[in-house]
This record gives structure tokens, sequence and C-alpha cells, in this order.
């Protein structure tokens, strides 16, 4: 095969497969939250707050996985 | 349903027929921020540029809020006592007593980010710039123009018509006579938001890792913050076990560095991949869809923003927390 065509079936696989980790990681963390907040609604903001601090830290990694995506199409 | 309702749902789905007609030429995607020109011999670039802008819009804000102050704040003060006022709790939240300490760093992080992102959305932002000739690869676009005396304008025709035909990068530049009020060449916008570009990102994230460092050396003194890193009391008393402190040590400081690379590439990754997709959107649906994509544009702008103060918080507290305390804690 052709470097271009493997490089775009790179990026695709790079960001597919790169999602799902994360996918399944952001989906745990909410479930636990809801779980949390509906044992205690009063705690509201701290497990908002901390469920989002721990979301944006599993998203980092597939944003990892997009940024090799980005590069094997752009570069 | 009401008339009015029905109008409007036709009128959008008139909006999202007649967009398919005429969509933005496919664009150009370079992840590097373009060299829009050179200042004293330096290379400035376009994100460079919304850099500067972004801390004028800072000053300005600064200088107009502080004033003449009121103790019933209104108007821009009463929204900058606002944001100030959420970061604050944020620190005493996360940090506790060492809440004014921190709170410089994690404001300004968050205010510059925030305003970043969200001026990289308005209009203007890479969409107005300079044409140049094409280096090496095909010019991308054809552009109908205009003289104003001494300033050449290229206006970007709708659709089809502003994509340059495949053909012209074959042809010498002998051969290829410019048509008529027409000039190719590829698109360098004047603007681009600050953080789509890795510089601006890891820049940040170097200052962040470095005020961390500096603010667990300042609390804990060198060494105690360095036996962090470098644990090796245990191996030298002879005890073998003492390998797992030196092992868990190399991997804090490998941890450190990692951060810088997290820093920077999240930012960059959500900022840059909000913006391939707001260019991308309109190529496809040019009428009512980039709204949707907007909104969620100013939302990912605005966490990405509040998730690098915060873990900036986060990390810092983790620096300044005595290594005994939390032992002790842990026993």
């Amino acid at each position: 095969m052709e470097a271009d065509a493997i490089k775009l079936l790179a990026a695709g696989l790079a960001i597919g497969l790169g999602a799902i980790g994360p996918g399944i990681g952001i989906g745990l963390l909410g479930a636990g939250a809801m779980e949390a907040l509906g044992r205690n609604p009063e705690a509201a903001p701290t497990i908002q707050s901390n469920m989002i601090l721990g979301i944006a830290l599993a998203e980092a990694i597939a944003i990892y996985a997009l940024v090799m995506a980005l590069i094997l199409k752009f570069v | 349903m009401k008339p009015k309702t029905i109008v409007i749902l036709v009128g959008i789905l008139v909006l999202l027929v007649v967009g398919i007609q005429y969509p933005t030429p496919k664009p150009e995607i370079s992840l590097k921020a373009e060299t829009v020109g050179l200042v004293m011999g330096f290379p400035v670039s376009n994100a460079l540029i919304a850099t500067w802008i972004t801390m004028a819009v800072l000053l300005f804000i600064a200088w107009r809020v502080t004033r003449r102050m009121s103790d019933v704040p209104s108007g821009l003060q009463n929204l900058m006592e606002f944001f100030l006022e959420f970061v604050l709790n944020l620190c005493e939240n996360v940090a506790g007593k060492n809440a004014r300490r921190f709170f410089p760093m994690v404001a300004t992080i968050f205010l510059f980010v925030v305003l970043n992102n969200w001026m990289g959305l308005l209009p203007g932002y890479g969409t107005i710039g300079l044409v140049k000739e094409p280096a090496g690869h095909a010019a991308s676009y054809v552009f109908d123009t205009a003289d104003l005396g001494a300033l050449k304008v290229g206006i970007m025709p709708p659709g089809k018509a502003a994509e340059a035909a495949e053909h012209e990068a074959t042809d010498t530049h002998a051969q290829s006579a410019p048509m008529e009020g027409k000039i190719t060449g590829s698109f360098v916008p004047f603007f681009r938001g600050a953080s789509t570009t890795l510089t601006t990102t890891i820049a940040l994230a170097l200052v962040v890792v470095t005020l961390i460092e500096y603010f667990g050396i300042s609390t804990l003194g060198f060494f105690p913050y360095a036996s962090r890193f470098v644990n090796f009391r245990r191996l030298l008393k002879g005890q073998p076990m003492g390998a797992i402190d030196a092992l868990v040590g190399v991997l804090e400081a490998v941890s450190e560095g990692a951060r810088i690379i997290s820093f920077g590439f999240r930012l960059f990754g959500n900022m840059f991949a909000g913006e391939v997709l707001l260019l991308i959107i309109p190529f496809l649906f040019a009428w009512v869809v980039p709204l949707l994509f907007y909104g969620l544009e100013v939302f990912v702008g605005g966490i990405q923003a509040l998730v690098f103060s915060l873990l900036a918080l986060v990390f810092a507290t983790m620096a300044v927390a005595s290594h005994s305390e939390a032992h002790e804690a842990q026993h």
C-alpha cells in the first residue's frame, strides 16, 4: 500500500481505538458520580467539581490520541 | 402548533437546504501557527498576535474595573468580581489555608486561557488575512480582487468558485496566466485562537510546572522537597526495600515531567480539534448547523480553562503538602 493510504488508515485507527478507553473511563466516572449524588444529594457541588476534574483527566488521553491522528493527517 | 413555531421551523429548514448550495471552500488546516510577518527579525505568527490582543483586552479590563471601585459593584466590576469570587472559592475548597497564595497563579491562568479560547471564536479570527503565494504545494483558493487604491483586497467568492483547480499545481509559473480580476494563493489569517498552537500551551504548561516547583521548594525547603524525588535514604542504610523508595522517587520525577506534556496537549488538543471542527462543519453544511458547534466550542473553551487552572491548583496543593504529613495520615 502507498504511504498516503496507510497514513489515512492510521489516522482513523488512532482516534477510533484511542477513544475507547477514555469513553469507558468517563462513563464509569459518570456512573459513580450519579450513584454518589443519589445517596447524598447535599454533597452535589463537591461531587460535581471532583467529577469534572476526573473527566478532564480521562479525556486528556483521548485528546492525545486525537493529536496523533491530526499529526498523521496534516503533517 | 402555534403558527409562529411553524414559521420558525420552516425558516430553519429553508436555511439548511439553501446552505447546502453555498458551502465554504475546503479548509486549509495547518498544525503550525502560520507566520504573518517579521518584527525586528523575529517571525510573528498569527497566534502570537492573538495572544497580544488577549493581553491588551485583559489589561484594559483590569484598568477599567479598578479605576473607581465602588462598594456596591455594577456592570463590568460586577462581572469581574463574579469571576474572581468563583476562582477564590475554588482555591479555598481545594487549597484551604494556602488559597490566597495560589490565587494569583490560578486566576491568571483561568482568565488568560478562557479569554484566549473565547476570543478565538469571534468573527475575524481565521477569516481576515493575507493572500500569499503558495510555497511548494498547490494554491488553495481563488479570490476575486478589488483595487482600493494602494490596497489590493481579495474577496473569497462563496461555494465551489473559491476552490483552485487541481491542475494548476502542474503548470509552471510562466504558463499559468492569471484570470481576469482573480488571484490564486493560499490564505494566512491575521488572527488565530491563541491556544490552537502547541507553542502557547506548552509555554503555559512550563510556567505552571515551574511555579509548582517554586511553591514546593519555598514552602518545604529545597532538600525536603527534593527528597520526594531523590529518596535513597533507606537504600543507603542498607535496607534492600529502599530500592522501592528510589524507584517511586524516579517515577514521581517522570510524572512531574509528564505533567508538562499533559497540560500542554490537553489544552492544545481540545482547542485545535475545535478549530478544525469549526472549519470543516461549514464545509459540509454552511448554515444553521455551525451554530450548534459554536455553542459546543464556547462550552469546551470554558471547561478547558477551568480544568487547566484547577489542575494547577491541585498539583500546587499536593506539592506543598509536606511528605511526613501525608505519611502520618496514611499510617
